[in-house]
């Protein structure tokens, strides 16, 4: 029994945000749909001279993002630039936000000009409600059922 | 709806470049400004825009901005170029210049008139003037990308201002990129959100990047070709 018992331990290793979560007593139970935050994904592309690690361009979005809203601003529009979206072949990406903070989110991209020497333009191509539509309309994803159509 | 960006100063890039990335951005066509010197240097500068355009989807209008100390040079400079450019900018920040620019209808656009200023640089007489004569209030994106913190701030502030005004006063309001170099173009949409963020409305905003930069372009247009005599009056053939 015991040997049995081990083997499972292996196979089902935590990530290191199950074990933050475990740590910190489980995650809370998710909200009403009435209750949540209306959230919009902002898909992006990055026209720049050269490449741009993700690391970086998401400092200077962060950076373009608070000196235009403020501390509080980007509090209320519940900004969030998905790492798991950077398309580093494509350049493109996507950030979260509230359905109220979109035009200030687009307005605070367009006034990224520049992340270290290099000169770069960050274009909104399109917003959408959920990241599975996102990625069908402006990244070209595809699905099973788009192949049976 | 065809977007129109009728300020942007050439000289770092070439017409072909800032095509290119107009373009890949969204704009159907834009105006690369020239800053006025001589009659024989804009006239060169023009026809290599005509050149440029044979290679480029995009249209590309040859446009002037005149920069001058008083009122005076202003009026001497639209007497040599009105009938070269097809967009005539004037570059403001200088009160007298603002309402001089305000009160000639040979003038389309009035830039960045808060350029420099810690005011707005338009008061009501400015704007009624600009009304009657069908002068557009330019709202310049570059002044805001290339300034930072408290001048940016200033300058937001003053923008809103000019905007609240032109609402009120009905003033042709335009939004412009003002682009030096092809990194300073951006998406006509991201102009709109700038200028939603200021107080203008969404719809309003689609006009001032596209059917007022048409309604213009097209005046001048028949005006040249001769057709336009006056305001109101037309040739029909």
């Amino acid at each position: 029994m015991k040997m049995v018992e081990e083997e499972t331990a292996e196979v089902h290793e935590l990530t290191p945000q199950e074990k933050l979560e475990q740590e910190l007593g489980g995650r809370p139970n998710f909200l009403s749909p009435t209750l949540r935050e209306k959230k919009r994904y902002l898909a992006y592309e990055v026209i720049a001279s050269q490449k741009i690690p993700f690391q970086d361009l998401s400092n200077a979005m962060w950076h373009a993002i608070l000196n235009y809203m403020g501390e509080m601003g980007a509090a209320e529009a519940g900004a969030w630039i998905m790492k798991n979206e950077w398309n580093e072949e494509k350049n493109t990406g996507m950030i979260r936000c509230n359905h109220t903070a979109v035009e200030k989110i687009r307005a605070a991209l367009a006034l990224l000009n520049r992340v270290g020497d290099a000169p770069l333009i960050i274009r909104v191509i399109g917003v959408s409600g959920t990241i599975k539509a996102a990625e069908k309309k402006y990244f070209g994803a595809r699905d099973l059922l788009s192949y049976a159509r | 709806m065809k977007f129109y960006d009728l300020h942007v100063g050439a000289g770092a890039n070439t017409a072909e470049e800032f095509a290119k990335m107009a373009e890949r951005l969204g704009w159907d066509g834009f105006a690369l400004a020239d800053r006025f010197e001589s009659v024989e240097k804009f006239k060169q500068f023009k026809s290599s825009v005509i050149d440029a355009q044979k290679n480029t989807k995009v249209e590309i209008f040859p446009a002037v901005e005149i920069q001058v100390g008083d009122p005076m040079e202003l009026k001497r400079a639209l007497e040599k170029v009105r009938e070269l450019a097809i967009i005539v900018i004037v570059l403001g920040g200088n009160y007298k210049i603002n309402r001089a620019a305000c009160e000639d209808a040979r003038v389309d656009i009035l830039a960045h008139p808060d350029f420099g200023r810690l005011d707005s640089g338009l008061d009501e007489a400015c704007m009624q003037k600009a009304f009657e004569n069908n002068v557009a209030i330019e709202i310049n994106f570059r002044e805001i990308l290339n300034n930072f913190r408290r001048q940016r701030s200033q300058i937001l502030q003053n923008t809103a201002l000019n905007l609240r005004l032109c609402e009120a006063l009905k003033v042709k309001t335009i939004l412009c990129s003002g682009a030096s170099n092809i990194w300073e173009i951006r998406d006509p949409r991201q102009l709109v959100a700038l200028a939603e963020n200021l107080g203008l409305e969404l719809s309003k905003g689609f006009s001032a990047t596209s059917e007022i930069p048409q309604k213009i372009i097209e005046k001048n247009r028949a005006i040249f070709s001769g057709t336009r005599i006056a305001e109101g009056v037309e040739l029909v053939k």
